[in-house]
């Protein structure tokens, strides 16, 4: 089972014994190895270290030209011009796209996910746990660009047809609170505010679910194996004393909170950088508005769209700004959510 | 242990060096190799038919193109990266200084662009001009039944229908030709949202590439938007008769976009560089741009046999490469625009020398 080295000097009498004795070669050879393997696994750390860097010394590099002539403004403001003479950066309108659809996401994937994975584990029979699991997991396989024509030719279309009309149908009349006013001087209420313009099937709700169905393998997966983990002792204790099956998969839940939570912060850092299959569906429209059926753009989005014919140096600029604003923002919310996490974790070693 | 490892590793390693032997096989010794890159439009026949064709007449050259956008592939040749660039948006006046000064655009066919709708229960074609469909983008007018739409389709009954206006959402040359054309004909659009390869558009939704922009007007009776001549035409999409700069009533077809360029070929500046937009004349299809391939004007960057296999390529493609055009749906150049064509190109040098063709 072992490698070479070892089978080589089983053959060589009286040193094989020896572990610590000086000059021994399969000793030195045995610290070489250790030596070499720790200083490749450094290698590696410092070259993803790098690679990180130099990312980000790029990117502000890059965006240099718009830090110093857009600056904060680049952030007050959702109008986007590339037009020459013209032009006009603001980065507002895609944070708001970037935000909505992924908290649409999280919103329907993570009770879906966990649902899901609480089915294969303590509800499937044996034989269905491990192909709905094979199938949830294909669902990663899929390249984005194929979510993105599935989700252009097939799930706006219904949603278009189907759902956004019955949406649109329940919530345009009930005008609860009102909350401003629209360009055009009419009063804006919420919820109806919501569904203003009508079914579209391109827009923020399309954007998001199509981002549901692409963070839907990685919550699951993660979910799955962390509930598996939870000890039969405690599981039979639980039915010992008489919890249902509902308790004791609460406490199975409870148990696995931190890596559920790790679940989801990783689905969330897909739904912020995803691109192609987003902008496929949302609308690409440069412009912020609480209906879910208005047209959206998201930062990865709009890089996705513009990069390649990105042809003078401010708007070239402007979109290492978006990508260096990409970047910091999934690097906050991962810090942020990160500290969350070790707050539940110290929860959890103190109850 | 790690046995797993080491084999996994071995046989990606042994997988490898067959793939890079066979590559290695594939180059052949002597060829001479040029790279270009630049517009996807006019990838479709340099891939299919303009490169294959003409390495096999030629096979001591061998072409690449990688279609990467028109903006790349400006940027490829303001770093030298590339022989040659395709590009569906001429190159602006600062982008030719970064170029070195000196650059000759050499259009090698035109790209006429349609307004394409959904509306099934109309089957006459729908006329629009100018102004209309600038009033349509710039959300002014916004029903199918609009009076303005109207008077210009006496007989069709227009349905009350919202008019879902679509347009490209990537950056493309071929909003830039579209653009172009709404500046020149409408000044509200001029001041209000100008002309570049992607704009602050002030209504309707985004799609990427044509597919995209297609799948928008399909998906929804009571679409529009504009599409590449050739998309349209393979997909059998409905396209607007416009009424051109005489008051003419042209439909999108090869003859009429090559009347449109023989309109403009006694106006044309000496670079080139001008869209084909609102031409006059009685067959002149008002919407069409060239799609060019850019060259430095003297190829001293590359070795002599790059810049002669170079000019070779663009000088076949300007002339026996027109013929293939009609098989793709892109609009051949008309006689008098290719001849002017081959004079810019004669005067691309090498290291100061001309580059004669022997």
């Amino acid at each position: 089972m072992m490698g070479g080295p070892e089978a080589m000097n089983s053959t060589a009498p009286v040193q094989s014994a020896g572990h610590f004795g000086t000059g021994n070669r399969q000793n030195i050879r045995r610290r070489m190895l250790d030596t070499a393997t720790a200083g490749a696994a450094w290698g590696a750390v410092l070259l993803t270290l790098g690679i990180l860097l130099t990312i980000f010394v790029v990117l502000v590099h890059g965006s240099w030209m718009g830090l110093t002539q857009i600056g904060w403004r680049f952030f007050t403001s959702q109008a986007w011009n590339p037009v020459p003479g013209k032009d006009h950066y603001g980065v507002l309108a895609f944070l708001y796209g970037t935000g909505v659809t992924t908290f649409i996401a999280l919103l329907a994937g993570v009770p879906l996910s966990i649902g899901t994975a609480v089915f294969i584990v303590r509800i499937a029979p044996c034989w269905m746990a491990g192909p709905v699991s094979f199938l949830v997991e294909l669902l990663a396989a899929i390249p984005s660009v194929a979510y993105g024509l599935w989700g252009c030719f097939v799930m706006s279309p219904w949603l278009q047809n189907h759902v956004e009309p019955m949406i649109y149908a329940s919530l345009h009349p009930i005008r609860l609170i009102p909350v401003g006013q629209y360009p055009s001087g009419q009063k804006a209420y919420f919820p109806s505010n919501l569904v203003r313009g009508g079914p579209s099937g391109t827009d923020f709700l399309a954007g998001g679910l199509i981002l549901t169905i692409m963070i839907l393998p990685i919550i699951t997966a993660i979910t799955r194996d962390v509930l598996a983990q939870f000890p039969a002792e405690i599981e039979h204790g639980a039915y010992g004393l008489g919890a249902t099956w509902w308790q004791t998969t609460r406490l199975a839940l409870d148990y696995g909170r931190v890596g559920i939570c790790g679940a989801i912060l990783l689905g969330m850092g897909r739904a912020i950088g995803e691109t192609m299959a987003v902008i496929m569906v949302i609308g690409n429209t440069d412009r912020i508005s609480a209906s879910l059926f208005a047209g959206g753009q998201t930062m990865a989005g709009v890089l996705a769209n513009e990069f390649m014919e990105a042809d003078h140096p401010l708007y070239l600029s402007a979109m290492f700004y978006v990508a260096l604003v990409l970047m910091v923002s999934a690097l906050v919310t991962n810090l942020a959510a990160r500290g969350l996490l070790s707050r539940i974790r110290g929860n959890l070693t103190r109850a | 242990m790690l046995n797993w490892l080491r084999k996994s590793v071995r046989v990606v390693a042994a997988a490898g060096l067959v793939v890079m032997g066979m590559a290695g096989m594939a180059g052949t010794a002597n060829a001479v190799e040029i790279q270009g890159a630049g517009s996807t439009f006019v990838a479709p026949i340099m891939l299919k038919l303009w490169i294959p064709k003409f390495m096999q007449s030629h096979p001591n050259i061998k072409v690449d193109y990688q279609p990467i956008g028109s903006g790349g592939g400006i940027n490829g040749l303001i770093n030298k990266t590339i022989n040659f660039c395709g590009s569906d948006a001429p190159m602006t006046d600062s982008q030719i200084q970064s170029s070195g000064g000196a650059v000759l655009h050499l259009p090698d066919s035109a790209g006429p662009e349609v307004i394409s709708y959904n509306l099934p229960m109309i089957h006459q074609p729908l006329t629009m001009n100018g102004k209309l469909i600038a009033d349509i983008y710039l959300g002014k007018v916004t029903q199918w039944n609009d009076p303005e739409m109207a008077a210009l389709n006496p007989g069709i009954s227009l349905p009350d229908l919202h008019i879902k206006v679509a347009h490209r959402s990537d950056g493309s040359g071929t909003t830039y030709i579209f653009t172009g054309y709404l500046c020149k004909v409408s000044r509200q659009w001029a001041s209000q949202v100008g002309q570049s390869t992607s704009v602050s558009w002030p209504v309707g939704r985004g799609g990427k590439g044509n597919p995209g922009v297609a799948a928008l007007i399909e998906k929804t009776v009571g679409g529009l938007g504009y599409l590449e001549y050739a998309y349209a035409t393979l997909g059998h999409f409905p396209t607007a008769t416009l009424i051109n700069r005489d008051g003419y009533h042209i439909r999108p077809t090869i003859s009429t976009v090559v009347a449109a360029q023989k309109a403009v070929v006694a106006n044309l500046p000496a670079d080139f560089r001008l869209p084909i937009i609102n031409p006059t004349g009685k067959r002149a299809y008002p919407i069409s741009g060239f799609t060019y391939i850019i060259l430095d004007k003297d190829l001293g960057y590359m070795s002599q046999a790059k810049a002669k296999a170079t000019v070779k390529f663009v000088r076949w493609i300007l002339t026996r490469g027109q013929k293939y055009c009609a098989r793709l749906d892109y609009v051949k150049l008309g006689p008098a625009m290719r001849d002017k064509i081959l004079a810019e190109l004669a005067t691309a040098t090498w290291k100061g020398q001309p580059l004669t063709e022997n």
